[in-house]
């Protein structure tokens, strides 16, 4: 068995020792004045005046130094390292459990473990998890291990964020199928029409059932925006996916609006535009330079000759703003894949050998020595005096 | 109607006859026989009978044992005056409370008491600011005025007890009884003039007081000691010195009583705050012991 101390430099603090012992030897003492019939007894023995720097009471003075000292080896944090002590070091788990969005059902989703935290990230993740590890490391010794709970949308975390945990800390995800509702902006590549690429952002409706379900894109009624671009302008589709995120395209859940946006003239066959609340306030709301068409319910804007990659993002935020901003109020992203955080996961590592040691409690030892001994002190101050 | 006034020293003069009643009581139940006999009567010699003698002079005894008749002449048979000598220094103040002063006081009332209940005269003198004095007389009408003087000392004179004696000695013109209340801590001076006393043809019985908180230190460590008489400050660690003041002490007052039975005189120590009666007792049985003794 060894003993070990969580803050060795509070042991500085022994010099306060020095103030007990200095206060006893210099201070001057009170005395009591006692009228008496004569002195001449107490006179012939001056010698045995109390001198002010002579230790009067040797115990009182030890009691009163064991006293700081007592207290400072408590400030300094005693741990007592035992076989036994590491063993049931190595059996227990320290959890930390990162909440992610509103999933408060996931505050405390194992209750096995012998010490755990929950962190609400607050809408950033990335610095809960950093929370977690910071109060991981500080905390007893143990399996470690990071929770995150909630929902977990692209972009909240990444594989550097990951990276940042260390490597002896385990980390589970569980991803909050079930929570409020919402909607999911799913952007799909539906292919390639001739010579162009066909991509479409979808927003679907986010059920409150346990699970996200995305519909297929296809057939889903509720996609609502079709990005009909160039095949080889990739970027120019990656900017109108960004442009449509970026102006919180989501369709209300009984709302069954489509729009595509194409270049270049208007193919044969296309349709004016239907007697459609929805198309005909887009219609009105479109500047002149799209031209508009309705296919199969969907609304069709076409701008016809070459296009930048500025001049296609701001087409795409023109015809979103028109269409669907008046009725759209929030936009999620998409879940991270179930495939990535099974990546991410990994059981809790061996604990490792050294490290911050936390407090297993062992202060308290020193801390109730010191009262007893303050009760001591006290005793000892008030004690009757005994003739020696 | 209005409400009668007790005036403190009435308060104080019923105090102490309360106090010197039960003392006395106590006394004469202990002593059967009064204690200051012989004072005023005191046996000179036997010689033969002669018709004419008084016959309650006749010792029977001596006849039971020798057939003859003896007639017991006495030296003296005027009443004797006893004067009490009070100290009434600041030192006799203390303790606060039960003083020595008043211990004094009741000692000197109980055997003042004494005195005049056989007819002999007392009287009381203390010097301080003003003299208190009531001559040696007889009578219960003066042992009152004695014991209201008694009642009316308060401590605070600057005045030493050899002071007082020489007085005593100036004022006692006839051969008496002196007894002296003093803690005595100026002890030279007072003895000296006591050997005076007592060469001038007085008896003198001294009565030294002293109090608990004299005999021990009972103070904590740390104590300041102020003299009542010279307002001298001393620092003292109580406790340290407690064993070497206890032994001083003793020293003191054993050496007091020392000289005192070396001048042939009585020597009674009384504890303030204790009670007076039994100390008064032992010494009254042994003085009529040694009275008894020396008379044969």
């Amino acid at each position: 068995m060894e003993i070990g101390w969580l803050v060795p430099s509070a042991w500085v603090g022994l010099v306060a020792v020095a103030v007990p012992i200095a206060v006893h030897l210099l201070a001057r003492r009170r005395r009591t004045p006692v009228v008496v019939a004569s002195v001449r007894f107490l006179a012939a023995s001056e010698r045995a005046a109390p001198s002010r720097h002579r230790i009067d009471d040797a115990a009182l003075l030890a009691v009163r130094a064991a006293i700081v000292v007592a207290a400072v080896g408590a400030l300094a944090g005693p741990q007592v390292r035992s076989a036994a002590r590491e063993a049931a070091w190595s059996r227990r788990t320290v959890r930390a459990i990162v909440v992610s969005g509103d999933a408060a059902a996931l505050a405390a989703p194992d209750a096995s473990a012998d010490r755990v935290r929950t962190f609400q990230s607050r809408g950033d993740l990335r610095a809960g998890l950093g929370a977690a590890v910071a109060w991981l490391e500080a905390e007893a010794p143990g399996a470690r291990e990071i929770v995150v709970a909630g929902a977990l949308r692209e972009g909240m975390l990444d594989a550097r964020d990951i990276q940042r945990v260390p490597a002896h800390v385990g980390l589970r995800f569980l991803p909050d199928d079930g929570g409020t509702p919402g909607r999911t902006m799913r952007w799909t590549t539906l292919g390639a029409k001739g010579e162009r690429e066909i991509v479409e952002v979808a927003a679907a409706e986010r059920y409150t059932a346990a699970r996200v379900v995305a519909r297929e894109v296809p057939s889903d009624p509720a996609a609502v925006v079709a990005v009909s671009a160039p095949g080889t302008s990739q970027a120019v589709a990656e900017q109108a996916r960004e442009a449509a995120l970026g102006r919180g395209a989501v369709v209300p859940p009984d709302a069954n609006r489509r729009v595509r946006l194409e270049w270049g003239a208007r193919p044969q066959g296309s349709r004016p535009l239907p007697d459609i609340a929805w198309m005909r306030r887009a219609a009105e709301l479109v500047p002149p330079a799209f031209d508009l068409s309705a296919e199969e319910g969907v609304l069709v804007a076409r701008i016809a000759g070459d296009v930048e990659i500025e001049a296609a993002t701001a087409a795409i935020r023109t015809v979103v703003d028109a269409v669907f901003h008046q009725d759209l109020d929030r936009l999620e992203p998409n879940a991270i894949a179930p495939a990535v955080l099974a990546t991410w996961s990994r059981p809790p590592g061996p604990m490792p050998v050294g490290g911050r040691p936390a407090d297993e409690g062992d202060r308290r030892w020193l801390w109730g020595g010191a009262l007893a001994l303050v009760a001591l002190e006290t005793w000892m101050r008030r004690r009757p005096r005994i003739a020696s | 109607m209005s409400r009668p006034v007790v005036s403190p020293a009435d308060a104080a003069l019923r105090d102490l006859e309360l106090h010197v009643r039960t003392t006395v009581e106590g006394l004469r139940q202990g002593l059967h026989r009064s204690p200051f006999h012989g004072f005023n009567a005191e046996f000179s010699q036997y010689r033969r009978y002669h018709p004419g003698d008084d016959l309650k002079h006749v010792d029977w005894k001596a006849f039971a044992r020798t057939d003859r008749l003896f007639t017991r002449q006495f030296r003296e048979t005027t009443s004797m005056g006893v004067l009490f000598a009070l100290d009434i220094s600041r030192s006799m103040g203390l303790p606060r409370s039960g003083s020595k002063l008043m211990t004094a006081a009741v000692a000197a009332g109980a055997l003042a008491t004494l005195v005049i209940d056989q007819g002999d005269a007392a009287g009381v003198l203390a010097l301080g600011e003003a003299t208190h004095y009531v001559p040696p007389r007889s009578g219960s009408h003066h042992l009152q005025v004695a014991l209201a003087t008694l009642a009316r000392l308060e401590p605070g004179a600057a005045v030493p007890p050899a002071v007082t004696l020489r007085r005593v000695a100036a004022l006692m013109r006839r051969p008496g009884l002196v007894v002296v209340f003093s803690d005595f801590y100026e002890d030279a001076e007072a003895l000296s003039e006591v050997r005076r006393l007592t060469r001038a043809g007085h008896e003198v019985i001294v009565v030294q007081l002293t109090s608990r908180d004299e005999l021990e230190l009972t103070a904590s460590d740390a104590t300041e000691f102020i003299d009542v008489e010279t307002e001298q400050r001393i620092d003292v660690d109580a406790a340290r010195l407690r064993d070497t003041y206890r032994r001083q002490v003793e020293a003191f007052l054993s050496g007091m009583a020392r000289a005192v039975a070396a001048e042939g005189l009585h020597y009674l120590r009384l504890v303030a705050g204790e009670p007076v009666e039994p100390a008064l007792r032992r010494f009254l049985i042994a003085r009529r012991a040694a009275s008894e003794r020396q008379t044969g």
